[in-house]
């Protein structure tokens, strides 16, 4: 063991000052944006009292654990996320399926009206929901949809976005490896689900994540095509809980806290998929 | 003119599209094989997307009785006095400014977030969590949060600025601050989701591209622009087509947080399209600037796929 | 991606097991509530009630169909007001519509105008149903052509709230609050506190934008707001609110402001804003229903804060009556479902308006009831008790008379009308613009709003 240079010294200084700077502004940056949701979990913990104080309070040093039961007592929080959960998980998949379809056909197949169809795709963001949510709610009833999964899921089983987010992924995709597949003998569909999706995964749970959370946070739709207290969603019940006086903002906060933990589980699982899902070796295919 | 001529002439085309007729078949086989996978989509955009707007359109016709139900023909008068109306331009012009003040702050604070977290340090993955952390957040919620975080009496933000010694802002009640800070809510809603796609864009670039970057001895940001932008052209394009279609459709924060005021500061036109349908009732009003809306955003995305996508570097 | 997916879906194949389970759960219980003789008729009850209130009409529910047996309530709760109102004319296009829904103030003109809506007054005719126990001026409120249409339900009082801590200390009489509109001046005169560089740190009053008040001080007044009798006597076809009480109210609250007496928190989409003002000593004084009253108690004054809550009425436009009427929610049968349903949702009406019901209510929700002797009954006394600020609400609840000014207004595009006025407060107050030039113009777009909705109604 020699003693390291006063040049290694400096060079090991250097180090460890650009990984602390690093380290700095990545807390300071993670800080700001985490902020707001620190808040929430800190509100969502606070007496009726002092959820008002002033100056306000950053941290709960007299947890009020009560308040989460308070909240899963007044509405039926529990069941109500179970419906989420199915309704978001059918959403999901059926807006991989589709959008994986479209997108492949928007990014790989060559045919009249490419264009113009992909813009048509493109223009169902556009059209604002609120001129379109009382002619589809009429065709839910005409369908006697009223109060089931269907009403909650099939308008939304398609997306635009979606598949736009896919295709501008497979554009990226080599053109030489469909033609290689194409050698091999795989037709389009095999080529699709053996070679794109695989190379596709991070964008895939991207739109997972995305369709998820959209499917969750929907509030006016299933408000309006449910009845039965069986087939609503955690955003009515938050609804429901969100008191207009000042002494129930921390069983909001708290119902909230408890809605947005299957998000939070959910991205915790998909970021490994957002991490690894693409690293440098796999486009070469 | 002779009428051989004419003759010939209308011949010449006639084998012209004779002579393609083969191609045109082709055409159409291909197009019936992709409808194969656009038919899921379509069925789906028909029925709950497509049928709503032509509804849309049709009422735009008629007048709307004070229940919902539609009511006498009009021809063009409704749209002729929607859309030039005094309120109409206002909220178009507010709309303008709020996709402004949120679409490009939202791709570059995005990007800065992906390119922090694009690093590899040990840990990174749970600023990479906290950063897409917004995501967790439905529009509701963020603008709860946000409106404890803003209220003039017992808001944080205002607490920082009594203690460095400022007066008291009343954020979304004041008429200069309203729309910028609906904005900002916008803005931090958003910032998760745009950070996972273009991190997802950035995990896309093969390693080696950077590496023989370095090995020609390019700088760190020439890397950035002669390497990470061009790649990464495809997910910008996206986000920031997407980012402006859904700033024209942001609804509930602005309902949330200012109900569209003060004095109409950020009412922007679905703001104003809700308060036609169902405050007022008004069907056939609120259908007029719902199609009007959709044209120009449709308008402004033709024009940013035309434009924008010509600069898109596709490998 | 595989392994999430195969989890996820797992995990919904396991939601849905679960969910299908809980459905059977529900259903023994009507199985063994159906005797051969008496049939159980369900009706559902849409409502618009939150939080601790969402508790109060639920346990009613639940109490009315365990004490008898020939019909079974399921409440629905269709979110707030608007939406409320968005599902229900959504549903009116099919006549799928709910047997009762629970209703604001401001939708009553527009419901009778629908015709879906059946008047309870044909319940109450039909079976000499005594209203002399009801307080006369709720029933009157909800009266259209002399039909009683909703059954008032959810009513209350708008208030003054202050701080009697802040009122000793400028040497006040912390139990006189200010009885009209010049009082309040002065005493925000004497209230305000500036730093140095002259920005309020505490201000006379904090003002709420919200269109209400306008109805407030005009009943107050003893003004109408629109003609022909509040729209009492025959369908509205002008607004009258520019009058001169509407004036000096709009020019008093606009001077405040100029003058830095008080401070505005807007609309106040929150609804706790101008309380939130005055926990935090930003103002003394605020602006608010009596149904805050129970929240105002047990965070202001039980709470840390430096507080100590008093009630007074809305100061008004010198001259008034003190009084400054009431609003509030009521309960509607509509036409849509079959009779026997109509007939299910009288009955529960009837039981929810029974004395005992109504003081349990009270305590539960902090709605005034409308029966007069259910402010005897222990429930109702032991809330008083709790809360003796409630004696002054009551009162000017009680003593409030049944005249077409006191009622306030009944007005078909009522919600487009508010928001008009709302827009003038804000341009006088946030935008500083002249009061009667701001009131005159919206006096004249509330006109056109009127005129377009009694055509397209087609009158």
């Amino acid at each position: 063991m020699d003693l390291p240079t006063a040049r290694q010294g400096v060079e090991r200084y250097r180090r460890w000052a650009g990984y602390a700077l690093r380290y700095a502004v990545l807390l300071v940056v993670a800080g700001i944006v985490v902020f707001p949701i620190y808040m929430t979990v800190v509100n969502s913990l606070l007496s009726s009292t002092s959820i008002i104080a002033w100056p306000p309070e950053l941290f709960p040093f007299d947890p009020q654990w009560d308040n989460f039961r308070k909240a899963l007592d007044e509405v039926p929080l529990m069941r109500y996320m179970l419906n989420s959960l199915i309704m978001a998980g059918v959403i999901v998949i059926g807006q991989l399926v589709t959008s994986a379809l479209a997108a492949y056909a928007f990014a790989f197949l060559r045919f009249p009206g490419r264009t113009f169809l992909f813009i048509l795709f493109l223009s169902t963001l556009m059209v604002p929901w609120e001129v379109s949510i009382v002619p589809n709610f009429q065709t839910i009833q005409r369908l006697d949809w009223l109060d089931s999964y269907q009403a909650l899921t099939v308008p939304f089983l398609a997306t635009g976005l979606g598949t736009f987010l896919l295709r501008q992924h497979f554009l990226t995709i080599p053109q030489e490896l469909r033609d290689a597949a194409a050698i091999d003998g795989y037709g389009h569909i095999r080529f699709l689900i053996f070679v794109v999706l695989p190379l596709s995964r991070a964008v895939l749970a991207a739109l997972a994540v995305f369709g998820f959370l959209q499917a969750w946070n929907q509030y006016l739709w299933p408000l309006l095509v449910t009845n039965e207290e069986n087939m609503r969603t955690v955003q009515i019940g938050l609804a429901a809980l969100r008191g207009r006086e000042v002494d129930t903002f921390n069983i909001t906060m708290a119902a909230t806290v408890i809605s947005a933990l299957p998000i939070l589980i959910m991205l915790v699982l998909f970021q490994r998929q957002l991490v690894r899902g693409l690293t440098a070796g796999a486009l070469k295919g | 003119m002779d009428a051989t001529d004419a003759a010939a002439n209308q011949r010449l085309p006639l084998i012209a599209v004779a002579r393609r007729l083969p191609q045109r078949l082709r055409g159409i086989n291909r197009l019936g094989f992709a409808l194969i996978f656009l038919i899921p989509s379509l069925v789906i955009f028909g029925a709950f997307v497509f049928y709503p707007l032509l509804k849309a359109v049709y009422l735009g016709f008629y007048e709307t009785d004070p229940f919902g139900n539609q009511g006498d023909f009009v021809a063009l008068d409704q749209y002729r006095t929607v859309l030039t109306s005094e309120s109409f331009r206002h909220s178009l012009w507010i709309t303008f400014l709020f996709a402004l003040y949120t679409v490009p702050p939202g791709i570059l604070l995005g990007l800065a977030l992906a390119l922090l977290a694009n690093q590899k340090l040990p840990g990174i993955s749970i600023f990479r969590i906290m950063f897409s952390s917004t995501v967790a957040t439905s529009v509701a919620v963020a603008s709860l949060m946000w409106l404890t975080l803003l209220n003039p009496s017992v808001g944080l933000l205002n607490y920082f600025l009594v203690e460095a010694g400022q007066p008291r802002i009343d954020w979304l009640n004041d008429l200069d601050w309203a729309l910028p800070a609906v904005s900002a809510t916008t803005v931090w809603l958003n910032l998760g989701l745009a950070f996972i796609v273009i991190l997802a864009g950035l995990q896309a670039i093969p390693e080696e591209l950077y590496e023989s970057a370095r090995v020609e001895g390019a700088s760190d940001l020439s890397v950035f622009w002669h390497v990470t932008l061009p790649l990464l052209s495809p997910t910008l394009f996206f986000v920031s087509v997407v980012g402006t279609i859904l700033a024209f459709q942001s609804f509930g924060q602005i309902h949330i947080l200012t109900r569209g005021g003060p004095l109409d500061a950020t009412t922007v036109i679905v703001y104003s399209i809700w308060q036609d349908a169902f405050q007022r009732f008004d069907y056939g009003v609120a259908s007029v600037q719902a199609v009007a809306l959709f044209l120009l955003v449709l308008g402004l995305t033709v024009i940013q796929i035309r434009f924008l996508e010509r600069r898109v570097f596709y490998q | 991606m595989k392994k999430v997916l195969i989890s996820l879906v797992l995990l919904i194949v396991a939601a849905s097991v679960a969910a299908c389970g809980g459905e059977d759960e529900g259903e023994p219980a009507d199985g063994d509530g159906s005797t051969p003789t008496a049939r159980v008729v369900e009706i559902t009850f849409w409502h618009s009630e939150v939080a601790s209130n969402l508790d109060a009409i639920q346990s009613l529910a639940r109490r009315f169909n365990s004490e008898q047996d020939g019909v079974k309530v399921k409440t629905a709760f269709q979110g707030n007001d608007e939406e409320a109102m968005l599902k229900l004319t959504a549903f009116l296009g099919s006549g799928d519509v709910p047997a009762l829904v629970y209703l604001a103030e401001v939708d009553t003109q527009r419901l009778v105008d629908s015709g879906v809506a059946r008047p309870v007054q044909e319940f109450i005719d039909r079976e000499d149903y005594d209203l002399s126990d009801f307080d006369e001026k709720a029933i009157q409120y909800y009266t259209v052509d002399g039909e009683l249409y909703g059954m008032p339900f959810g009513v209350g009082v708008p208030l003054l709230y202050y701080n009697k801590l802040d009122f000793s200390e400028v040497g006040l009489d912390p139990e006189q609050p200010p009885k009209d509109l010049e009082v309040m001046r002065v005493f925000s005169q004497k209230l305000v506190k500036r730093d140095s560089l002259g920005n309020i740190l505490r201000a006379g009053i904090a003002l709420v934008l919200m269109p209400w008040f306008l109805e407030v001080i005009l009943a107050e007044h003893g003004d109408f707001y629109v003609n022909n009798g509040n729209g009492r006597e025959g369908r509205a076809t002008e607004v009258v609110f520019d009058g001169s009480a509407g004036q000096a109210f709009f020019r008093s609250w606009h001077e405040m402001i100029e003058e830095g007496l008080a401070i505005s928190v807007g609309r106040n989409p929150s609804y706790a804003d101008a309380l939130l003002a005055m926990g935090t000593g930003r103002a003394t004084m605020s602006l608010s229903s009596s149904g805050a009253l129970r929240s105002v108690v047990d965070v202001l004054e039980r709470g840390e804060m430096d507080v100590e809550p008093g009630v007074g009425a809305v100061p008004g436009v010198p001259g008034g009556t003190g009084l400054p009427g009431m609003a509030g929610r009521s309960l509607w049968i509509l036409t849509g479902r079959p009779e026997e349903e109509q007939e299910a949702a009288w009955k529960f009406i009837k039981w929810l308006l029974e004395p005992e019901q109504q003081a349990e209510w009270f305590a539960g929700s902090g709605y005034l009831p409308v029966r007069i002797s259910a402010y005897d009954l222990p429930a109702a006394q032991s809330a008083i008790a709790e809360y003796p600020l409630f004696r002054l609400p009551i009162d000017l609840f009680l003593e409030a008379p049944s005249t077409p000014e006191s009622l306030g207004p009944l007005l078909g595009p009522f919600r487009d009308v508010r928001e008009v006025v709302a827009t003038a407060m804000e341009e006088t107050v946030v935008g500083s613009r002249d009061p009667t030039e701001a009131l005159d113009d919206a006096a004249a777009e509330a006109n056109e709003i009127i005129e377009n909705y009694n055509r397209r109604l087609g009158e």
